[in-house]
């Protein structure tokens, strides 16, 4: 090798060739590789602290799928390969030194081809249920629309086969980053979106928002009025606002603090929609028979008015009507008798109804929430806005035509079922303490479906078509039917890398076997001296 | 305070009652031999283990009772709970099976008797106690302190917590305090004794003493208790032994659970305590031996005293019997082997750094590393030892990823096995250090020598913890479906190997010098003592939440700094020396 090296040299003087071979000389220095050595033991210490300190996440993305990472695992492997090269011709001594150190090599191959094209995800199946998609811890921002049609299969486009052929989808990875690190906002010129904003913990919140009727919208059913009340006073040490909205049971019939709060349309018999309600409703107004207060507003169309009715605790009542132009002025409605008071804050006529998302109070751990995304249309001009969070899906009407984003973690569809017939689990005898759980699944493949279920548990998986199944989790629930959560994997590079264990470990034997024998031979020698 | 008051009512209740016994059981029976006379008599005189001066309770240890996921021994469960109530192993001298017997036997007397333990003074003040006392009786806690105030919060509070929150230090010696309290009434009710076989319709849990079930089976076994604690309670032995081993004989009835032959060993591993045998024996090698270094060798000077060093030895080879001899009395009682929590873990290590120093000795003969190897495996059962709180002694079930797991078993003894040799490493270099330190004459060749024995144990400890972080993977590839997932606990086992590594290529590029080697050599085990401590103990987070707990953070890391400190101290001196040799 030094000859040649030398030779080459020689022969041609550029310049390139010359850092080559300074590089070459750099790249197999033990200099180097004991840098490397050290950088990836500090690194790994960084990131056991952050996990610590923060969470998972935090540690992946500073660290474990850091770009700078993935340089020095690089420079781990180059330095290893040069190194074996530049000991070339190989002799037999250097045996244990190669196996050790390819040993390596082939270790950090297998673990690239499982990064590059294994799968690692879980899916979740309910007892008596079969499933087929897997879910990855991978976030997306999904689009599905239809260029040439207005309309779309709403409740899962992926699924509906039916106008298929005419629609597109955009996926968009949107990797994990921690709170208050930049994002850089996103567009998608064909459709004239943006991703504008990005909450790594996100809380959700509700809000009520005045219904646009030009240009791209949120698509709603139903365009009802909704109002905030702030109440103060009475049980309530801090005034608390709520809102209520005609457009839903639950929200228009609403516990703030101590009092009930109904909202309904005069004349319209449609808006109280359960029996339940009716009944609630009939037994505040006509038998008096609660302790609790209330607040009734009766929404009158035609004239334009609020009545409000409003009973205390010890039953005093008192009346009110009024009109959206003045929930403005008063400052605030004391209603006689009741000590009670509130005020309208805000009236939307045509409100639809709307998940805002904020900055979560726990940033951290394993109670913090997770990601939401704030998306916006138009370029720079008036146009809608829209908030996903984690698992969200809407559909907007977009230019006429709709189109449905989805913010999900993304979903990998395997080309046979898994069907959970039974799940069991064994406790440790006088306690609630699980011993063992297991599942039993019949593979759904058509024609080489499984006839008998097969038994997945702790350390028993199955394997089907490449992919292995493991049990790793399930949900309790009483009744039944259980969930069962497993474990979902396939990895190209797991051969690789138990040859390059055994290399490694083999190696590094007989390195300290031949080391034994030098220290023998040396010893034998000094005694024959 | 509700609910403690009504308890002790019913405690009050069911005294009165039924004399000595509490079990509902034995009121169904009418066997109620309820004497007027103890009621007089109650706080009147001291309880002592008067009875057992004469008794032995090597019997009615073998009783079985089903606690804490499986079937024990009677003995095991009394040594736990007067552990816990008592916070001492034999309270004021009493056997523990006794102390349990004689609280179901005479509950009225052990009502004034002070047993419970408080550590906390702030606790202590807190609920209006004495603060120099440090042991309380039921009655005062019941009545005279402010306990009860604080039960209801205590209990809200801890449901209430959210997952990896934690209640403060106060509060869990408060909780602990009222556990204590409850521990001791669901004994004397008989409600945590379940002593008596399955039910059919439940074959999986055994019956308390409070049970209705009017099956044979129960009800033999319930007379076959009343005759035990009725034989007790009158102080006759013959008597007692007697029903002892025909409720023994009984049990043997009681379907695969009750194993007698387990119990046995049970009994005997927590009796005879081979552990505390073996690092007492351990220790007379580590001192014999050093003392063998410095007493002049009558004509053969420079060698150890012959006859010290044969008693250092036999005393560390029986030692290692012991030790070895008590760790396949625990896998065999536990079915398993005992390598799953900390405690289990510094066991298996002691034993392994002391099989590695044998195993260097029979190749290198030099009599150091069977001192070093003794004192270490001294220091890491005295460890396991002092500490039942922060390392569970107990036998535990195990959760189900632990469960019957070939690769494991394997992966964790190997690795385990690798903190041993490096353990030995860790206390070769810390004496080549101390070489360095002296400086003494001929000291460059006893340095050269102990680097070289250094060295090889590191290649075991390097091979080993290489063959267990892989195997790691293949476990977690196995239970799993990965290979590797960067998991703390993981990637701690590749840091602790990494910085061998890295040691050893320095040493083979002549990086370091035979200081550098010593001096790394100890350094780098506090990158183990991480991976083995720290990622469960201070970092608490990943894949081996099984093995978290808390406590000794505050010892280990005062450890941690004084060896750092040694290292430093020793590197100065090196310096400062060389400096010296240089200007002069």
């Amino acid at each position: 090798m030094k000859t040649s090296e030398d030779g080459s040299e020689k022969s041609s003087d550029s310049i390139w060739s010359k850092i080559g071979h300074r590089l070459f000389i750099f790249l197999s220095t033990m200099q180097l590789g004991n840098i490397v050595l050290v950088l990836l033991t500090l690194a790994l210490i960084v990131a056991t602290v952050l996990e610590s300190r923060f969470d998972t996440p935090t540690a992946q993305f500073w660290v474990y799928r850091a770009f700078w990472f993935y340089i020095v695992l690089g420079l781990l492997g180059i330095n290893i390969f040069v190194v074996a090269i530049s000991r070339f011709p190989w002799k037999k001594h250097h045996t244990p030194f190669l196996l050790a150190h390819s040993g390596i090599l082939v270790l950090l191959f297998g673990s690239w081809l499982t990064f590059q094209f294994g799968l690692d995800g879980s899916m979740r199946i309910k007892e008596g249920e079969v499933s087929d998609v897997v879910e990855v811890n991978e976030p997306k921002l999904i689009i599905y629309y239809n260029p040439s049609s207005n309309t779309l299969g709403q409740d899962s486009p992926a699924e509906n086969k039916g106008n298929k052929s005419a629609e597109k989808i955009i996926q968009i990875p949107i990797p994990w980053r921690p709170p208050g690190f930049s994002f850089r906002p996103i567009q998608i010129p064909e459709l004239g979106l943006t991703v504008d904003q990005y909450i790594s913990r996100a809380d959700s919140q509700f809000e009520f928002i005045e219904a646009d009727t030009d240009g791209t919208e949120v698509k709603a059913e139903k365009k009802l009025p909704a109002f905030e009340i702030e109440i103060s006073g009475g049980l309530m040490p801090m005034a608390q606002k709520f809102w209520v909205w005609l457009g839903s049971s639950q929200t228009r019939f609403v516990q703030a603090g101590p009092a009930k709060l109904f909202f309904f349309e005069s004349g319209f018999k449609e808006s109280v929609e359960t029996e339940d309600n009716k009944l609630e409703l009939g037994k505040y107004k006509d038998t008096k028979a609660s302790t609790q207060g209330m607040f009734v507003f009766e929404w009158n169309r035609a004239k334009n008015t609020l009545d409000i009715w409003a009973r205390s605790s010890r039953g005093e009542e008192s009346k009110l009507e009024l009109n959206p132009s003045q929930f403005e002025s008063s400052k605030s409605i004391a209603v006689s008798g009741w000590k009670t008071e509130f005020k309208i804050t805000r009236w939307i006529e045509n409100a639809v109804p709307n998940t805002i998302y904020v900055p979560a109070r726990v940033e951290y751990g394993p109670m913090a929430p997770s990601s939401a995304i704030h998306l916006i249309s138009g370029k720079g001009g008036k146009g809608s806005e829209i908030w996903l969070g984690l698992g969200d899906r809407a559909t907007l009407s977009f230019n006429g035509k709709d189109i449905v984003i989805g913010y999900q973690p993304m979903r990998v569809k395997l080309p046979f079922g898994i069907q959970l017939d039974k799940f069991e689990i064994e406790r440790y005898e006088g306690t609630m303490n699980p011993k063992e759980y297991r599942s039993f699944v019949k593979v759904k493949d058509g024609e080489n479906s499984s006839k008998e279920s097969l038994p997945i548990s702790m350390n028993e998986p199955l394997t089907y078509g490449g992919v292995t199944f493991y049990q790793s989790s399930y949900e309790e629930a009483e009744p039944r039917p259980v969930v069962s959560i497993f474990s979902v994997n396939k990895d190209p590079g797991r051969k690789w890398k138990y040859v390059g264990s055994i290399m490694l470990v083999l190696g590094i034997i007989l390195l300290f076997a031949a080391k034994l024998k030098k220290n023998r031979v040396k010893k034998v020698g000094s005694v024959n001296k | 305070m509700g609910t403690i008051n009504r308890g002790l009512i019913i405690l009050g209740v069911l005294i009165a009652h039924c004399g000595f016994t509490s079990s509902l059981l034995f009121a169904n029976e009418g066997v109620s031999s309820s004497t007027p006379k103890i009621e007089t008599e109650i706080n009147a005189q001291e309880v002592k283990p008067a009875v057992s001066k004469k008794w032995n309770f090597n019997s009615a240890a073998l009783l079985p009772i089903q606690n804490g996921g499986r079937v024990k021994p009677l003995d095991s469960f009394a040594r736990e709970t007067i552990l816990f109530v008592t916070g001492s192993r034999t309270f004021k001298g009493w056997d523990p099976v006794e102390m349990l017997l004689s609280w179901i036997a005479e509950p009225y007397r052990w009502q004034g008797m002070d047993f419970i333990r408080i550590d906390r003074e702030d606790v202590k003040r807190q609920i209006g106690l004495d603060v120099k006392s440090k042991y309380f009786s039921p009655k005062i806690l019941f009545h005279d302190s402010h306990l009860g105030q604080y039960a209801d919060e205590i209990t809200a509070r801890t449901q209430n917590l959210k997952p990896g929150e934690k209640l403060s230090e106060r509060d869990q010696e408060l909780k602990r305090v009222l556990d204590r309290l409850m521990t001791f009434r669901a004994v004397v009710s008989g409600e945590l004794l379940t002593v008596l076989p399955a039910a059919e319709a439940a074959p999986d849990n055994w019956q308390s003493l409070l049970t209705t079930s009017e099956e044979d089976k129960i009800l033999s076994a319930g007379k076959g208790y009343q005759k035990v604690l009725e034989a007790f309670h009158r102080g006759v032995q013959s008597d007692f032994d007697g029903a002892v081993l025909s409720l023994i004989e009984l049990s043997k009835t009681w379907g695969e659970s009750v194993h007698p032959a387990r119990l046995k060993a049970e009994v005997i591993y927590s009796r005879y305590r081979p552990f505390m045998w073996a690092w007492i024996f351990y220790f007379v090698a580590g001192i014999t031996l050093v003392f063998a270094r410095f007493v002049k060798s009558p004509g053969n000077l420079g060698k150890d005293h012959p006859i010290l060093v044969k008693i250092g030895f036999s005393s560390a080879i029986l030692a290692f019997l012991l030790h070895s001899f008590g760790f396949a009395l625990r896998c065999y009682v536990a079915g398993r082997p005992p390598v799953t929590n900390m405690y289990e873990s510094i066991v298996w290590v002691g034993l392994g750094t002391m099989f590695f120093a044998g195993a260097i000795y029979i190749s290198q003969r030099q009599n150091i590393l069977i001192t070093i190897g003794a004192t270490l495996s001294a220091l890491c059962l005295i460890v396991a030892d002092a500490a039942p709180s922060v390392m569970d002694p107990g036998l535990h079930p195990l959760v189900p990823v632990l469960r019957s797991n070939y690769w494991l078993t394997i992966h964790v003894l190997t690795i385990t096995l690798g903190y041993a040799a490096l353990a030995l490493t860790l206390g070769i270099a810390n004496v080549t250090l101390f070489e360095f330190f002296k400086d003494r004459a001929g000291a460059s060749l006893r340095i050269q020598n102990l680097n070289q024995l250094t060295y090889r144990a590191m290649q075991f400890g390097v091979v080993l913890l290489a063959a267990g972080t892989i195997l790691g993977g293949v476990w977690a590839d196995y239970s799993w479906g990965r290979f590797w997932g960067w998991d703390p606990k993981e990637v701690w086992a590749l840091i602790a190997l990494l910085g061998y590594v890295a040691i050893l290529h320095m040493r083979y590029t002549n990086w370091v010098g035979q200081f550098g080697f010593a001096a790394w050599s100890v350094i780098s085990f506090l990158l183990v003592v991480m991976a083995w401590y720290g990622v469960n103990f201070v970092l608490g987070v990943g894949l081996h939440s099984y093995g978290f707990a808390s406590g000794g953070q505050g010892t280990v890391a005062i450890a941690s700094v004084i060896q750092i400190a040694w290292v430093t101290l020793v590197a100065i001196r090196v310096r400062s020396k060389k400096i010296s040799k240089k200007t002069v």
